[in-house]
């Protein structure tokens, strides 16, 4: 069943669903007025969707909750806040978060 | 500057400026636009010390210098490169869970290049691992990727900026960085499709090398470092995130604050990923009930 050629068509089809699942909805909202509400729903909604998957990222694990200060990713995830808070490069607060969580991790 | 198209498909160049001291009646400090599409065809302008030729210029005029130099190309380079640990903890699984699943390297390193969808790839590897059918493995990538289309409908109101016939090519690549970088950069950037295109095609370039490097420096990775790699996942959005909720006070803070709730206290009921989606749309449609300042 896993021979090449199934993989190839299966690569295929699994690539040109998810561009149709990008692309339909830029083709459709395209040349459209939006209402203000519609707007600023849509506005809205990279904001939703990056903190949800922000707070998954940390306390979900093996689709179970983590809560614990233990967990160094919260510690982590308060010292990114704060670089964030304090400063707009994105360079600086990505790399800055890793190297906390790097180093709470060495210290053990 | 400013592009955008009309209904038309004409594309409309129009310069941000401020209106008051020109005795128009406003507020000094007031933004307007001014329409460009008319005259001034082939006059240059001198961007951040850059010279470069009229947007709308013949195509013979822009050399690549010309256009190594435009300040949307550079930003576009810049900004893709800051995901680069965002890329790795997520390419290096997958790269090992596809050789686990027995496909081939150069079959790993395609699906890649062809999807390019971050954590909804592995599962995808997950239900093929499984031995699951081609229609089950679709079913798969349809729910793993179904967030895509959100993040479609989330750049709509960036969409008249762009240019109809980028927009198939926007679309293979759009990812969640892409909406997180670009309400900010829509303000600066004078051609934002110029400027997303570049730094979209940045990332995936990354994404797919990542995924070939990971073939080779996966098993060579101690464990221990598994926690920090898995960090940057949340690192790279919530840099995203904070200049997000700034700029849009206090409505984004409320859509935060629920779409974090929402997306833990779902994951009881619904699995992760729809959960996340759920959760989201909760959270803008809470940030309605307040009221919009920047009116």
């Amino acid at each position: 069943m896993n021979s090449p050629w199934f993989i190839l068509m299966l690569i295929a089809a699994s690539a040109l669903l998810t561009y149709l699942l990008r692309f339909l909805p830029l083709a459709v909202l395209r040349g459209q007025r939006m209402r203000p509400t519609l707007e600023r729903l849509l506005r809205n909604m990279p904001v939703g969707i990056l903190t949800a998957l922000v707070t998954q990222s940390v306390f979900l694990k093996n689709g179970q909750l983590t809560w614990g200060l233990e967990d160094y990713q919260v510690h982590g995830l308060i010292a990114t806040l704060a670089l964030a808070i304090a400063t707009r490069r994105i360079g600086l607060i990505v790399f800055g978060g890793l190297a906390v969580v790097g180093l709470l991790n060495w210290l053990g | 500057m400013v592009a955008s198209w009309n209904r038309n498909g004409e594309k409309e160049w129009r310069k941000r400026c401020v209106v008051g001291r020109a005795n128009m009646g406003r507020p000094v400090g007031v933004r307007c636009l001014v329409d460009l599409t008319k005259g001034n065809r082939f006059k240059k302008y001198t961007i951040r010390g850059a010279r470069v030729p009229a947007p709308n210029c013949p195509k013979s005029m822009k050399s690549l210098r010309i256009w190594l130099a435009d300040p949307d190309v550079r930003a576009g380079v810049r900004d893709s490169f800051y995901f680069l640990p965002v890329s790795l903890p997520i390419a290096l699984p997958y790269a090992l869970a596809g050789r686990a699943a027995g496909l081939a390297d150069w079959q790993i390193v395609l699906w890649s290049a062809a999807l390019y969808a971050g954590s909804a790839q592995l599962a995808c590897l997950a239900a093929f691992a499984a031995g699951g059918g081609l229609l089950e493995i679709l079913l798969v990538t349809f729910l793993a990727n179904s967030r895509h289309a959100f993040l479609g409908m989330a750049l709509a109101p960036y969409l008249p900026r762009f240019h109809p016939r980028t927009l198939p090519w926007l679309a293979f690549t759009l990812a969640t960085p892409t909406i997180g970088l670009l309400p900010s950069m829509a303000k600066r950037s004078r051609d934002l499709g110029l400027y997303t295109l570049v730094m979209q095609y940045g990332q995936w370039a990354q994404w797919v090398l990542f995924t070939a490097l990971g073939l080779w420096l996966g098993p060579m990775l101690p464990k221990s470092w598994a926690p920090v790699i898995a960090f940057a996942v949340p690192a790279g959005f919530l840099a995203m995130l904070v200049p997000l909720v700034r700029e849009q006070l206090p409505g984004a803070l409320v859509a935060a604050l629920v779409a974090a709730a929402g997306s833990l206290a779902l994951t009881f009921l619904l699995p992760a990923q729809t959960s996340a989606i759920v959760a989201a749309v909760a959270g803008a449609i809470a940030a309605l009930a307040i009221p919009d300042r920047r009116r």
